[in-house]
């Protein structure tokens, strides 16, 4: 039936309008063009939208052939049917049932009810018909019904009893033209495409408006870990200040250079394997620089370089232990080594932001593996104040520009300080950091000259993180039950912008 | 850190003025302790048996002060010593001479030390002691030596068997008046520290403050050692060393009261160049070790934060590791790529006998693949990217550089190893085997990849 496209039918409507003016009946202008009215009602709606044209509603209950009605209509009433199936010789119920099927009792009972038909005398089973031709009047009621004529109640009652009519709501619509009315519109615009860039169309194109309250597409798009993100945002301080990064990746070192080098003597607490993670395999370190541990084994002793040392029997196998660095202040002390060893002497600043491994009950704030972010720089004649200086301008660049210094005790750094900044969302001085200047017993043994100073801080990547982002649960951000979404959604790191 | 809990009312009572906590607070920051928490003995026993604010418990409700001290200032450990360093510290009081009584030598007490005298089965004691909650922790310090440490008095009565306990004999209370310190250790060296930390605190409270009755021990081979030896540590050090490292400029006689304030004597000697000072430790103060501990106490003294900050003026260039910078590249390539990044670049740990530790780290490249379906191809499309853009004069890869290989942990016939144009072996993927995700519980396929940075390098 659809020949028409909906523009057609468009253009058909408008035009009626625009020369005749109204349409009091849209199923009849429907059929006037040959189209169904479903078909016409979406032009309609769409033109009402933009009230080029006003639409009244229409809405009337009317009575419809049910599915078995419509049977009825093409094929006879089941009475009608039944006669029909009968041969003049008269026929079995049987052969009738299997003839009629589903319709074959009602037709029997209106059929007798309508005396059409009769039965043989002692043999109720042979079935006669009583009449020449018959009128089949329930046909003709629903095919009257079903072109619109109205039928009495009585009738309808019967039909609708008989299950054969059901009633209907049915909308149409009364039209003339709109405030908004044109012969023909303008179809908006919801895309450009490569089409209208080629053809020039983008010059007469207009824009439908934009749902700008709907999201946009969902991307597939790749992410980086936040607290990677920090780390290269602090990565980018410590350059701007000239520092060079260490190399930071041996994650197994000898108790040597995690504690003994550091001039942390061997009954040290943190040396108690409640504290440090030691190694069942590689157990024990097999290369150590001999002169040099015997420097650190007689400053541990019995002291030198100024120092009373710590008075006590210093045991290699102890400094032969393998851990998983508790520090990277091991790779630092492994740097000042080797820069001892280069002849003539030039100042360095040394930075990592590497993995350390504490041997730690895990809770929301702790793990037993995090980074330690550390500087340090190494040059004749440092001060605390200097320190103070280095510190000021690199927790500023964090965000953090008020800092105060508070005594501490470290074994292998004298003067120690803590480092507090104050916090303005949780208004009071929280701890960042800690810092000092590494110890002569550490340094001189190394072969580093005298008069050189090292000034050094260390502090962990995940706290600042978490202040940063607001991360209440370390294991949200660190380890296999990382937060998705958390990655996901999280902000660009700003630091140092 | 070491803390200690003490009485604030009796604290407060000893520093000779009261405090409000914030006022104390500022104090402990500028001398380097920390108030870590103000409780009450009530809510200690209310919290070891983990009860709500109203169950009932005994115990007192006054205020308790849990003091953080450093952990190498045993001198701090208790409110005696803790009060007399605030008091020297904030000036009310000078740093006490310790001394020893002078006694005529012959009535000098002594205590002999003779080993292995007699013999006892002392094993039964041990596994006596060792259902003990409290004291099994100390027997290991004493449980593998061939001689068990015991301590007599002059009537064969034992006093103590040291680390694991002391008799009732030698009990002190509230009446005795001449108390008996006697300290034991495995090192001598902190015995002794052990031993002038006690008598020292102890010596506030003696008829002759400060003044400690001697006691000569006599070792099995006959040397005879009088104890305590409360002498101070004799240091001499020029004005610079000290305030050099601090970086501000005072003279000797500010360093010398500033030394005071930490309980350190100080004077200034006699020297024709540049001055110098002499100081003299106590024996309470077993950490100073070194002029550079002096240095410490100094700047405490004159406060950390009225040093003026200053720069170092040393000229250095930045620079980063290499392997660092390219692993931060292949991290960026992969995410661009549409992985979610939680840490696929990182270092595994090896053995390797050729390095001092007998351990390397070796970075690695890991990227996984979860769907409906296992996403072979879409690891492939990874790794050929990746190989695209790490080709360079020294890392080259031929036309095909997959090669089939057959491991229980994929599946047969997908998976394959990633192979250079000499043939060294980068990596490999695969579509995980169903065991594998099965035993961590993961109910859909994933192709896992994982590629060894450093040869790409």
């Amino acid at each position: 039936m659809a020949d028409k496209s909906s523009a057609e039918m468009e253009a058909c409507l408008l035009a009626h309008l625009n020369s005749g003016g109204e349409i009091p009946d849209s199923r009849s202008y429907a059929s006037s063009l040959g189209v169904t009215h479903g078909e016409l009602e979406d032009v309609i709606k769409s033109l009402s939208a933009f009230r080029i044209v006003e639409s009244t509603d229409i809405t009337k209950e009317t009575w419809v052939l049910t599915e078995e009605a419509k049977g009825y209509v093409a094929s006879g009433s089941p009475e009608a049917q039944l006669v029909a199936a009968i041969p003049p010789e008269g026929a079995s119920k049987d052969l009738l049932k299997e003839k009629l099927g589903s319709i074959f009792d009602i037709g029997m009972k209106t059929a007798a009810k309508n005396k059409w038909i009769g039965f043989e005398k002692g043999n109720k089973d042979l079935v006669f018909r009583k009449v020449e031709t018959i009128k089949d009047e329930l046909q003709e009621q629903l095919k009257r019904l079903d072109s619109g004529e109205v039928l009495s109640d009585k009738v309808i009652d019967d039909l609708k009893r008989r299950k054969l009519i059901m009633k209907e709501k049915s909308i149409w619509y009364a039209l003339k033209k709109g405030p908004q009315f044109v012969v023909k519109r303008k179809k908006l615009a919801t895309d450009v495409t490569q089409e209208h860039l080629r053809s020039g169309d983008w010059k007469d194109l207009e824009f439908k408006d934009y749902n700008f309250g709907a999201q946009g597409q969902p991307i597939g798009i790749g992410y980086v870990q936040p607290l990677l993100e920090v780390r290269e945002e602090i990565q980018n301080i410590f350059l701007q200040m000239g520092f060079t990064e260490m190399p930071t990746n041996n994650y197994v070192e000898s108790s040597f250079w995690n504690f003994d080098a550091l001039f942390q003597p061997q009954q040290h607490p943190a040396r108690d394997s409640h504290d440090t993670f030691f190694l069942e395999a590689p157990a024990a370190t097999k290369q150590l620089p001999e002169d040099y541990l015997e420097k650190v084994k007689e400053v541990h002793q019995c002291g030198g370089y100024g120092s009373k040392g710590y008075g006590y029997d210093w045991k290699r196998d102890e400094a032969e232990k393998n851990l998983l660095r508790t520090h990277t202040t091991a790779v630092s002390t492994r740097m000042l080594y080797k820069l001892a060893q280069e002849k003539p002497f030039a100042p360095k600043r040394y930075y990592s932001i590497d993995r350390v491994f504490r041997n730690e009950a895990v809770d929301r704030t702790h793990l037993a593996e995090f980074h330690q972010i550390e500087g340090l720089i190494c040059d004749y004649g440092l001060t605390l104040g200097d320190l103070i200086g280095v510190l000021e301008d690199f927790f500023s660049s964090l965000g953090m520009s008020k800092l105060r210094f508070k005594p501490a005790y470290n074994p292998y750094t004298e003067p120690s300080m803590e480092i507090f900044s104050y916090h303005e969302g949780l208004k009071k001085w929280v701890e960042v950091g800690n810092s000092g200047m590494f110890r002569p017993e550490m340094l001189l043994p190394m072969g580093l000259p005298e008069g050189v100073n090292v000034i050094a801080w260390g502090l962990s990547l995940e706290r600042p993180t978490m202040i940063l982002y607001g991360i209440d649960n370390i294991r949200d951000l660190f380890g296999p039950k990382v937060d998705f979404n958390l990655i996901k959604s999280n902000p660009l790191c700003r630091l140092g912008l | 850190m070491p803390t200690v809990s003490v009485s604030r009312d009796r604290f407060f009572a000893a520093l000779g003025r009261t405090y409000t906590q914030e006022e104390f607070e500022v104090l402990c920051f500028a001398f380097g302790i920390e108030l870590d928490d103000v409780t009450t003995e009530k809510a200690i026993i209310r919290k070891e048996k983990h009860l709500d604010d109203d169950g009932e418990v005994d115990g007192d409700d006054e205020i308790i002060y849990k003091i953080e001290v450093a952990a190498n200032r045993y001198d701090l450990l208790c409110l005696e010593g803790l009060a007399r360093a605030l008091r020297v510290f904030i000036g009310t009081e000078a740093t006490p001479m310790y001394k020893i009584s002078s006694i005529p030598c012959d009535s000098v007490l002594q205590m002999y030390v003779k080993p292995q005298e007699e013999s006892f089965r002392a094993d039964k004691l041990m596994e006596f002691y060792r259902s003990d909650m409290k004291l099994k922790k100390f027997l290991h310090i004493i449980e593998n030596s061939p001689v068990y440490p015991v301590i007599y008095d002059s009537n064969r009565t034992v006093l103590s068997l040291p680390s694991i306990i002391n008799s009732a004999h030698s009990a002190i209370t509230l009446k005795t008046r001449n108390v008996f310190i006697e300290c034991t250790a495995t090192d001598l060296t902190k015995a002794k520290i052990v031993l002038n930390s006690m008598v020292t605190m102890f010596s506030e409270y003696c008829k002759n403050k400060f003044e400690v009755v001697p006691v000569e021990v006599v070792s099995h081979d006959g040397t005879k050692t009088i104890y305590p030896d409360l002498s101070c540590y004799k240091m001499e050090v020029s004005l610079s060393e000290i305030v050099g490292p601090i970086g501000i400029s005072l003279d000797e006689i500010q360093v010398i009261s500033l030394l005071n304030k930490m309980q350190l004597q100080a004077e200034s000697c006699p020297s024709k160049g540049e001055p110098r000072i002499s100081v003299s430790v106590p024996p309470t103060r077993s950490d100073i070790l070194h002029a550079r501990d002096l240095v410490e106490d100094v700047a405490i003294a004159y406060g950390y934060n009225n040093v003026p900050k200053s720069k170092p003026k040393c000229m250095t260039i930045g620079g980063r590791q290499p392997l660092n910078r390219f692993s931060d590249k292949l991290r960026a390539e992969v995410a661009r790529a549409g992985y979610m990044e939680i840490f696929e670049v990182g270092d595994v740990v090896t053995l390797d006998g050729s390095r001092d530790v007998g351990a390397s780290n070796n970075r690695r490249l890991a990227a996984l693949y979860c769907n409906s379906q296992s996403g072979f191809e879409e690891i492939m499309g990874l790794v050929d990217r990746i190989v695209k853009v790490v080709r360079a004069p020294h890392v080259k890869f031929g036309q095909n550089y997959y090669v089939p290989t057959n491991e229980p942990e994929f599946f047969p016939k997908r998976q394959c190893k990633i192979v250079m144009s000499d043939g060294k072996q980068i990596g490999y993927f695969g579509i995980v085997h169903a065991e594998v995700l099965r035993k961590f519980g993961i109910p859909d396929p994933c192709t896992f990849v994982e590629i060894d940075v450093e040869a790409l390098l």
